[in-house]
């Protein structure tokens, strides 16, 4: 089925990180109690009126920003009226003709991904069909609760730039402490928009909409399914009605809903209850002052400043806060290479036993001299690992360890010398073995002999001397 | 101008509303006269600038990110139709 | 002496700031009043709930009080129009969907009259959502004319206007859409403003027209309207339409009018205008140009196209603003519904009455696809050119327009209500400033028989105290 390409747009709904909800001072906590975190204008009580939060403002330039939209000096609020019981007052205050930013453009794969427009919106509560029996059970914690929407153009043409895209765009929203991003709580819902074309074509065929998309595994798997199935009808020469499916996980197909929810118009109008929200360009400059160095600037910066392999950047800047420990290692005089090791395996290791938000086993600059001591030989490797597990739990400082437990590494050929004979003594037998050929018992004096001296001896003077006696 | 019966059906469907007969009868006469009247507005000679917006105050400022809602002087049990352990209800939404 | 609950509001606050008087003892008085005019067959239907023991106690909580925080309304007796929450009455909005609503939370202005010394009495009757012109929208009975039993109070504030009238109150608060409050007031003989749109903070009035809805004042005496706008006027952190300025530019205390030009807009005065109307309105401009104000004639040529523009935007706005009425969170909720379509489909039918149904069917018609952008559109860019109009005339050095409030005295009971459009067309005089989101006061200008005539002063946008003294002065000199 070559010959065709597909055409992807993403809208992607991020909830933004604000204290409370967009139109009102109502707490965003999802931990609570159910409608607990409502007041008269998340409840849609009559009379109540939207009041915007400035927080989320403030979260929804940074995003735009990251993504390289102009934010426009003066957007507006319409209304989105329909009908759904968790949505409480009839409609949903967004940002449909004015939207907050618009012409963005990323560079995170073979070709950029336009962006069309970031805006502003509220989310709406949580309908339980399975709580109780026969009833639809609602909570409206969640109502009024900030979003953005972000809007690609339909820039992306594989199934698997869509996933890469998305993953991309978690990592910079989570940089700019925009965004949790946790999926699984739903703080960042994607919505596909996909069509084919016959390759080289350049106008839009009509397109079909996939929701219920709960992760980007998902996204892409959908996306699969979707362009084989649009190829094959177009393939037979039939034509694809512009429709809304969902993604069904469990049978892996897309289907469409009922014909009865297509027929919803939304009738959208100037918000009357909000002013146009003005974005003064001293606002945005001083917003744009306090961005972080973006992900994709750091990745590019830690290579060449550190020499890093690509993939080492990659793996340091998927987490903002780890990419900046390890860059304080580093500055506190760590071995960047070695600085860069010891981050990716025992700091990461310590922290996915935590969990998100456990902080650092250590500060950057401890590190640093358990780094320092094994650069300098004074610890090997081995028990530097123990050394920063003690450290890490006990808050001691490696030198400390190192002393107190006696664990500095020993070079010193008379002592090595000594435990050399003591093994090979212990085991004539594989003495015997080894002179006759079989070589690769040579690793398990090295383990005798490292037995013996405490884990302490240096590796590589062990070596040589233990290869010099069993030359002999 | 008259509106014609399957529109008017349509609009009270999304408006959600249930008529009669009677009621859309008389609904169909009476918004044809309203909207009869609304048709002078094309008419009128509007230079697009010229329509101002109204000159009222400039945006006043938006609310800090701080928890300050209007507390309910009554639990929304008493005020909810339908509330059970702590949810509002209603006749189960056929999931889509 | 007139009843203790009967004086000027000015004068009560005093007296009971003073100690003069107690706040339960004009509360008392005000109540009795009411329930003997409310009762029977005959009764005038001002109120939709009143009750005794709740506003005495609340006076009691005012007299309580060290004199010096009584506040600016200390004692005065004020009823609320019926689509302002109130926590500790019924907040109806004269719709069977609210017949037994219970608002968990007080309207700013309610809040403000609270924290000025007011004692809230009760709630007064209104057409459902506020939508009409004669009270007999409401879901509860019509409020009955003070002056004339059978004929209409005006409305959509009908029973705010009436309860002042009949003298129940001294002062209530009723609120705008298109000349809700004004034309009321001038069907029964009162004093009632509009203020700039953003004035007074709209948290707690259930909308009906986000952006026309404003609250406002009725009383019995400018300055009584005067101090209650004062009193409600103000920022408002839960209303973001509700502008910064300080209230403290309401007030003018000069007398003289010399200095004022008063703009007299020819579309105000057609042929068809009823002549008594006609024959009080020359007078009082004969009174004002005697007080030294200068009248000049202007024009404000969109007027006409006040009543198409205001029948797009208002009922659009409301389809939407209605939509919260549901039947799922609060209201009432039709007990056979097997369906949340028939939640829907039918709490709402049968919570709303002919009118509601209408408007929400028009503004969900011009809303829906197709009709949209040529009408909604348009009504917009004609809101702007009626705007326009006034900006033009004062931009001519007119301080403020006069003009009739009504077109017509006070009507009789089902004269109207056969065609919506005729009923319309009440409004004519004060839709063009409401849309223009202007300021303006109705005043008792003379009778036609035994039928209240009112005329309005319209002026700048956030100018009140111009409106305000030439209003004043007006009243004074009619004996």
């Amino acid at each position: 089925m070559s010959g065709w390409e597909a055409v992807i747009g993403l809208e992607i709904h991020v909830q933004l990180l604000t204290r409370t909800k967009l139109f009102c001072g109502d707490a965003v906590d999802f931990e609570a109690p159910s409608n607990t975190r409502v007041c008269p204008v998340c409840l849609g009580l009559p009379g109540s009126l939207p009041v915007l939060n400035r927080g989320a403002v403030e979260l929804a330039v940074r995003a735009a920003l990251g993504l390289g939209c102009t934010v426009r000096r003066e957007s507006g609020f319409e209304r989105k009226n329909y009908f759904y019981p968790d949505l409480p007052k009839g409609y949903q205050i967004t940002q449909l003709e004015r939207p907050l930013a618009v012409a963005g453009r990323t560079d995170w794969g073979e070709a950029p991904v336009r962006i069309r427009r970031v805006h502003l919106e509220e989310d709406a509560g949580r309908s339980h069909h399975d709580r109780f029996p026969h009833r639809t059970a609602i909570d409206l914690n969640r109502a009024g609760v900030a979003l953005i929407e972000i809007v690609t153009e339909p820039d992306l043409r594989e199934a698997a730039a869509a996933r890469h895209f998305l993953t991309r765009l978690r990592r910079l929203l989570e940089y700019l402490e925009v965004s949790d991003c946790d999926l699984e709580k739903g703080h960042l819902r994607v919505d596909v928009n996909v069509s084919v074309r016959r390759a080289g074509d350049q106008s839009l065929g009509s397109k079909t909409e996939v929701k219920n998309l709960n992760s980007f595994a998902h996204v892409e798997r959908a996306l699969r399914y979707e362009i084989a199935r649009q190829t094959r009808i177009r393939e037979a020469g039939g034509t694809i009605a512009s429709e809304t499916l969902l993604w069904d996980a469990e049978a892996g197909t897309t289907r469409g809903l009922r014909s009865k929810e297509q027929l919803d118009e939304y009738r959208y109008f100037p918000e009357p209850d909000l002013p146009p929200l003005q974005v003064p360009p001293a606002d945005v400059a001083r917003i744009a002052a306090g961005l972080p160095e973006l992900p994709d600037a750091r990745e590019r910066r830690l290579r060449e400043r550190f020499g890093l392999s690509a993939y080492d950047a990659e793996v340091l800047v998927a987490d903002r806060s780890v990419a900046e420990h390890f860059e304080a290692v580093a500055a506190a005089g760590g071995n960047p290479k070695l600085a860069a090791n010891w981050v990716m395996t025992e700091v990461l290791a310590w922290r996915n036993e935590r969990g998100q938000d456990c902080g650092f086993p250590m500060p950057p600059e401890r590190l640093a001299r358990l780094i320092a001591l094994v650069e300098s030989g004074r610890v090997s490797g081995r028990l530097a690992r123990l050394v920063f597990a003690e450290a890490a739990a006990t808050g001691c400082e490696p030198a400390d360890i190192v002393e107190e437990r006696g664990w500095t590494q020993i070079g010193d050929p008379r002592a090595l010398g000594g435990w050399i004979e003591e093994a090979l003594r212990a085991h004539g037998e594989q003495v015997r073995r080894y002179r006759a050929g079989e070589n690769r018992l040579f690793d398990f004096f090295v383990g005798r002999v490292m037995r013996l001296s405490g884990g302490r001896a240096d590796p590589q003077r062990l070596t040589e001397l233990l290869r010099i006696r069993l030359e002999e | 101008m008259s509106v014609a019966a399957s529109e008017l059906e349509q609009i009270a469907r999304l408006a959600r509303l249930r008529l009669t007969p009677a009621e859309m009868a008389r609904l169909a006469q009476q918004l044809g006269d309203i909207l009869g009247h609304i048709e002078e507005l094309l008419a009128i000679d509007v230079e697009p600038d010229q329509a101002a917006p109204l000159a009222l105050e400039p945006a006043v400022a938006r609310r800090r990110d701080i928890a300050d809602a209007d507390p309910l002087t009554r639990p929304i049990a008493e005020i909810a139709p339908a509330w059970r352990e702590g949810f509002f209800t209603v006749p189960r939404v056929l999931a889509p | 002496m007139s009843a203790l609950h009967a004086r000027p509001a000015t004068e009560t606050a005093t007296a009971v700031r003073a100690g003069r008087i107690s706040a339960a003892a004009v509360v008392q008085s005000a109540l009795e009043a009411i329930t003997a005019r409310e009762q029977g067959p005959d009764g005038l239907h001002a109120f939709l709930s009143f009750d005794s023991e709740t506003a005495i106690s609340a006076a009691r909580a005012v007299d309580a009080l060290p004199p010096a925080r009584r506040g600016p309304l200390a004692g005065v007796p004020v009823a609320i129009k019926d689509n302002l929450c109130t926590i500790d009455f019924p907040t109806t909005c004269a719709s069977r969907f609210l017949a037994r609503y219970r608002s968990p939370y007080d309207a700013t202005v309610v809040r403000r009259l609270r924290a000025a010394g007011a004692i809230i009495v009760g709630k007064t009757n209104l057409d459902e959502f506020a939508m009409g012109s004669s009270t007999e929208n409401s879901a509860f009975g019509p409020t009955r004319n003070p002056h004339d039993p059978e004929r209409v109070p005006g409305g959509s504030s009908g029973g705010s206007a009436a309860a002042v009238a009949a003298g129940l109150v001294p002062v209530s608060l009723g609120s705008e859409t298109s000349g809700s409050v004004r034309q009321p007031a001038a069907l029964c003989g009162v004093v009632g403003v509009r203020p700039t749109y953003g004035r007074v903070s709209r948290y707690g009035l259930i909308a009906f027209s986000s952006s026309l809805d404003q609250v406002g004042p009725i009383a019995a005496n400018v300055a009584d309207a005067a101090l209650l706008l004062r009193v409600v006027a103000g920022a408002d952190p839960r209303d973001a339409t509700a502008s910064e300025r300080d209230p403290a530019e309401l007030e003018d205390t000069r007398d003289s009018i010399a200095d004022l030009v008063i703009g007299v807009p020819r579309e105000y005065f057609p042929e068809e205008l009823d002549a008594g109307v006609a024959a009080h309105c020359h007078d009082a401009l004969d009174r004002l140009r005697a007080l030294g104000a200068v009248i000049r004639d202007v024009s404000l040529p969109h007027t006409r196209h006040a009543i198409p523009t205001y029948y797009v935007l208002a009922p659009a706005e409301a389809s939407s603003n209605l939509a919260r009425f549901d039947g799922v969170r609060f209201g009432e909720r039709a007990p056979d519904a097997a369906s949340t379509t028939d939640v829907y489909e039918l709490s709402r039918s049968r919570g709303f009455g002919a009118e509601v149904k209408r408007r929400i069917m028009l503004g969900s018609y011009i809303l829906a696809s197709g009709y949209h952008e040529r009408h909604y559109g348009r009504a917009q860019q004609v809101r702007g050119l009626i705007a326009d109009d006034f900006k033009r005339a004062f931009d001519t050095g007119i301080d403020v327009l006069f003009a009739p409030t009504a077109p017509a005295p006070a009507f009789r009971f089902g004269e109207k209500t056969a065609n919506p459009y005729e009923m319309y067309l009440a409004d004519v005089f004060v839709t063009p400033s409401s849309l223009a989101a202007l300021p303006a006061i109705s005043l008792p200008i003379g009778r036609v028989g035994a039928l209240p005539v009112g005329g309005q002063f319209i002026a700048r946008w956030w100018r009140e105290a111009d409106m305000l003294r030439a209003a004043r002065a007006l009243e004074r000199s009619y004996p």
